[in-house]
């Protein structure tokens, strides 16, 4: 082998250790998270630590389920994420349109108003927001949840307006020609080639309402309506805190995130890209 | 460039928007205030009562987990002592929902309530007075414990049932002060540190292995420690902040010089070891691994549930040699039910707090572990002998050395500050006296 | 164009597509922007109404220790851990953007820490930074280092959270990687004829073509650093050592701004006080993005960008 072809291979494996270290630094907390929900609590509290447990045992998974209502958990907190997801999924596009195919005069305004709102700090709107809903009757429903989400959230709008101005304008004008209104472009033309980027914005928002801690932190106070990061918050008991039990609920509460994420990948990559890059 | 341009009058805009707006709002929408309506309600329950459905009421409690089944547990009992109202309980670990929901609709008709929270909600006029209530529906407030009732009451009014009364009293390992040729626990605090001392040791890597000195828990590291030597965080009023007192400053010399002999950060690792598996099995007292533990009679049931193989015994918490007398100091602090001013069925929320409070709280007590306000159970022997070490925390509670609860309408503010200057010394971040001058001086803004 | 002046057939589809988000502008937006502002010159808790009582929140507030030292705090994690989450994402960025076997793998390893519930991963990272039994002190150990008590002590605390932010930089990672994608492989080509190395070529050519979305990367950052609450609320609730339910770790040192708020607001029904300390947040975070938008044009101008 000669010298100049021995260094190249050396870099690659390098390279690839690198890599793998990384990726082994990045996997880690998951590992613990999973090999922890499968331990007894002696394992748990083994010095020094092992990854891998002595014994495996589910017995954390059932008293897990069993400790908060699982499923109705799950069933409350599916359907807020529901509700929510149809309420962007008919709003951010619309109000995406407007601002990237509809030349008007308050595009340039309300694109701005987009990125005020977006270092509006969730803080300063939350005692007045609490004050609004609970004046109108409406705390301890799901309505504070799932209402904002009927008017657009502003990072997903300019996802989606990023993606709408990349439509070739040929396709409108042609249309404008035939006569087509501008509802009847939105609907023919651009909805249908969102496809891609309405399923970016469906993943994030399908995360961002299954994990939302704080909001149903302040208005959802029934015990029968609570979502599962609520629930989640009941494993920190006052005096002791279960660390295996937690880790299964923890578990159960990400898998189905995992999941989704893991099959959407691509769409949220792209959708990543496209906000970060030209926005 | 065009688009920072637009960033910037898009923030601009929205904050002038805002700042136009609120100069024109004056006024705030009328909340709540629909007290009329609310004893118009009550008044319908009370008729309701004879027949038909029994009346739905709500209860807040903080308990999580296996306490909130407890808990569960006294609900079921009243609802099935009687058919006029059903008590529907739900577990609220978070303070702040409380407070949010006190103020109107769905406000629950009972909460349980720490000793501050009393004076916090009443000073926001939140809370019942009970006493009155109480004695419309003759009830006799005989039946609590004298500083209980203290702790309840502002300006002679009652404005919670106390259910439980909290005290700390000292455990200990019998066969480490065995192992280092004892055979009676400390009685004062420099015995105890001559024993803390002998009893720590370390292994190999310079890392503490057993524990002497009783830094853990870190509240009653934070109160008993103190008061054991005479020191208060307020004169008697319960007012007055007096951070800067030689007693506290004593205590804290003591504590300093036991970390400095392991070295602060060798002491902060164990402790927070301590505090991971705090009542679990693995716990640093059942493990063995600590001599002495200041700790609530609950702990007896955790050891109980966990069956650790561990020889432990109870005794009084010691004072100093210069004040023996002060033998089985402790906080003195309840758990109590209140009644938001915004409940919706008062007389519902009554009966169930005061049947709480009298003829239901023994059976919960039993369950949970905890000891009674409620003077009648003081000698009953079925509830002294569920527990172990009730016999030592009831001697305790009758030395009269309890410190009551703060009175400060800032309290959740004082402690606060209590918390982070003690963190100071305990890091040696700031001296005892320094850290404690500075606390003394931001309580005293406090109300 | 003299139309301007016209309302147009556009402007009126324009408005009404975007009416929705408008409705939901002023009423989620404006109004309690404005409500709070109102709010942060009164005194009141949940229950009781608004008592107008002047400035004097904030001259309480600039008298009170706490809120410079949650400032303080706010302000280190988000000057520290902002370059170095963006470092990080730049570094993992131009590591996957060479093309290898297992490059999408190892994009969504790094990437799948962003997607997980903030409330579980805070807790997992809780465990792991446990001085005994945590992952991280044992892993030390191997290597003869006696790793500190994370979250316990005062001087480490805040970098347990750089290091879990690290960890989450997986979004701003990707950004940076389809940025580093979009630089032409030609400039490359030129620059290696001329015969730059790796480092000039990084230097004066990856760099600048994407330091605007740097730019626009490290905004967001600062911005969500500002709003760092969810973390060290998991973190200050589970430790259970308080007792007065206002925990900020350790000696407050992690203590941040939003979470001071929240005390304020909740825990000691100073609802008021809670409103002024909203507002000058805004006020520091707007000057803020407005400074860094203007230094950033001088930047990616003088770096001959765009």
């Amino acid at each position: 082998m000669n010298p100049y072809r021995a260094k190249k291979y050396m870099s690659k494996i390098l390279f690839a250790v690198l890599i793998a270290v990384l990726a082994i630094i990045f996997l880690l907390p998951f590992v613990v998270m999973f090999t922890t929900s499968f331990k007894t609590m002696e394992d748990a509290f083994m010095v020094p630590v092992r990854i891998w447990p002595r014994e495996f045992t589910v017995e954390n998974y059932r008293k897990a389920i069993n400790k908060i209502p699982y499923f109705s958990y799950m069933g409350n907190t599916a359907y807020i994420t529901l509700l929510s997801l149809l309420g962007e999924m008919l709003v951010v596009p619309m109000v995406a349109y407007s601002l990237a195919k509809i030349r008007w005069k308050g595009a340039g305004l309300i694109s701005g108003l987009l990125m005020g709102t977006m270092m509006l700090p969730f803080t300063v709107t939350m005692i007045p927001l609490y004050r609004t809903w609970h004046a109108l009757g409406l705390t301890g429903t799901y309505v504070p949840l799932i209402a904002p989400h009927f008017v657009g959230n502003a990072y997903y709008i300019i996802i989606m307006r990023q993606f709408m101005k990349g439509l070739p304008n040929s396709l409108f004008e042609a249309a404008t020609l035939d006569g087509a209104s501008e509802f009847q472009m939105y609907l023919r033309i651009a909805l249908p080639l969102c496809k891609p980027a309405l399923t970016t914005v469906g993943i994030y928002t399908f995360l961002s309402a299954w994990s939302d801690y704080l909001a149903p932190l302040i208005y959802i106070n029934k015990k029968d309506k609570m979502t599962l990061s609520l629930g989640l918050q009941q494993f920190l008991n006052e005096y002791t805190i279960d660390w295996t039990q937690l880790m299964a609920a923890a578990v159960i509460f990400v898998l189905p995130i995992l999941g989704l994420f893991l099959i959407f990948q691509r769409n949220f990559v792209e959708g990543i890209a496209t906000a970060g890059l030209k926005a | 460039m065009r688009k920072r341009t637009r960033i910037i009058s898009g923030i601009l805009a929205v904050l002038m928007g805002a700042v136009a707006v609120a100069g024109c709002k004056k006024e705030e929408p009328p909340v709540q205030s629909q007290a009329g309506a609310q004893d118009t309600k009550a008044q319908a329950g009370a008729d309701q009562a004879g027949g038909a459905a029994p009346v739905p009421v709500s209860y807040w409690y903080y308990h999580k987990g296996d306490e909130a089944v407890m808990m569960e547990h006294v609900i079921q009992r009243f609802n099935e002592s009687q058919s006029q109202y059903v008590v529907e309980g739900f577990s609220v670990p978070d303070k702040q929902k409380y407070l949010v929901a006190m103020s109107g609709d769905e406000s629950p008709d009972v909460i349980e309530l720490t000793n501050s929270e009393v004076v916090s909600y009443q000073g926001s006029g939140l809370l019942e007075n009970l006493t009155a209530m109480g004695n419309s529906n003759g009830f006799d407030f005989g039946v609590f414990d004298a500083p209980a009732v203290d702790n309840n009451s502002i300006d002679g009014q009652m404005y919670g049932f106390p259910i439980t009364s909290v005290i700390i009293q000292m455990f200990y390992n019998k066969d480490i002060l065995e192992q280092i040729g004892e055979k009676e626990p400390p009685e004062t605090m420099e015995e105890l540190y001559d024993m803390a001392v002998r009893a720590t040791t370390l292994d190999g890597d310079g890392n503490i292995d057993v524990l002497g000195y009783p830094l853990f828990p870190l509240a009653s590291a934070r109160q008993e420690l103190i008061y054991a030597f005479g020191g208060t965080w307020v004169a008697e009023d319960g007012l007055t902040p007096t951070a800067d007192s030689q007693e506290i400053l004593d205590s804290l010399h003591m504590n300093l010089e036991f970390r400095n002999r392991y070295g602060i950060d060798q002491v902060q690792k164990f402790v927070a070891t301590g505090n991971t598996n705090r009542y679990t099995p693995q716990d640093i007292f059942f493990a063995g691994k600590q001599l002495f533990r200041f700790d609530g009679p609950w702990l007896a049931n955790q050891i109980r549930d966990n069956n650790p193989d561990i020889n432990f015994g109870v005794a009084l918490i010691p004072g100093t040699q210069a004040n023996p007398e002060l033998r089985g100091v402790s906080r003195y602090e309840n758990t109590s039910l209140g009644i938001p001013v915004g409940a919706k069925e008062k007389e519902g929320a009554y009966a169930f707090a005061s049947w709480f409070a009298t003829e239901g709280v023994k059976d919960f007590l039993m369950e949970i572990g905890s000891l009674p306000a409620n003077k009648t159970l003081f000698d009953d022997e079925e509830l002294m002998a569920c527990n172990d070490v009730f016999p030592s925390f009831m001697e305790a509670l009758k030395t009269g050395n309890g410190v009551p609860s703060l009175k400060m309408a800032d309290t959740a503010q004082y402690t606060s500050l209590i918390e982070e200057y003690l963190d100071y010394v305990y890091n040696g971040t700031k001296t005892p006296e320094d850290a404690m001058e500075e606390l003394q001086k931001a309580a005293s803004q406090l109300r | 164009m003299r139309k301007k002046r016209h309302i147009t057939r556009s402007d009126i589809d324009g408005f009404l597509f975007a009416l929705p988000w408008l409705v939901g502008f002023v009423l989620l937006c404006v109004y309690p922007l404005s409500m709070s502002l109102y709010y942060s010159f009164t005194e009141f808790n949940p229950i009781t109404d608004p008592v107008w009582i002047g400035l004097e929140n904030y001259i309480s507030l600039f008298k009170d220790p706490r809120f410079y030292k949650s400032l303080r705090n706010t302000c280190f994690y988000a000057f520290i851990a902002t370059p170095i989450n963006l470092v990080t994402a730049l570094v993992l960025a131009s590591l996957i953007s060479r093309r290898f076997r297992g490059r999408g793998l190892v994009r969504t390893v790094f990437f799948l820490p962003s997607v997980i519930p903030m409330v579980a991963a805070t807790m997992v990272w809780i465990w792991m930074f446990d001085p005994t039994y945590g992952f991280i002190n044992n892993f030390l150990k191997w290597f003869s280092i006696d790793g500190p008590a994370w979250l316990i002590n005062p001087k480490t605390t805040k970098w347990a959270l750089v290091m879990m932010g690290m960890w989450g930089t997986g979004t701003t990672m990707l950004v940076c990687l389809a940025a580093l994608q979009d630089v032409p492989v030609s400039y490359y080509e030129s620059a290696q004829m001329d015969g730059a190395n790796g480092v000039q070529r990084f230097l004066f050519i990856t760099l600048p073509c994407v330091a605007h979305v740097i730019v626009y990367q490290a905004i967001l950052n600062l911005i969500n650093a500002f709003q760092y609450f969810t973390q060290v609320y998991v973190i200050t609730t589970a430790s259970g050592g308080s007792t007065s339910g206002a925990s900020g770790g350790p000696e407050n040192s992690i203590l941040m701004y939003p979470l001071y708020l929240f005390h304020n607001a909740f825990i000691y029904q100073k609802m008021g006080k809670a409103s002024a300390m909203a507002w000058i947040l805004m006020v520091v975070v707007g000057l803020l993005t407005i400074v860094m938008v203007k230094l950033s044009d001088k930047a990616v101008s003088n770096a001959g960008g765009e």
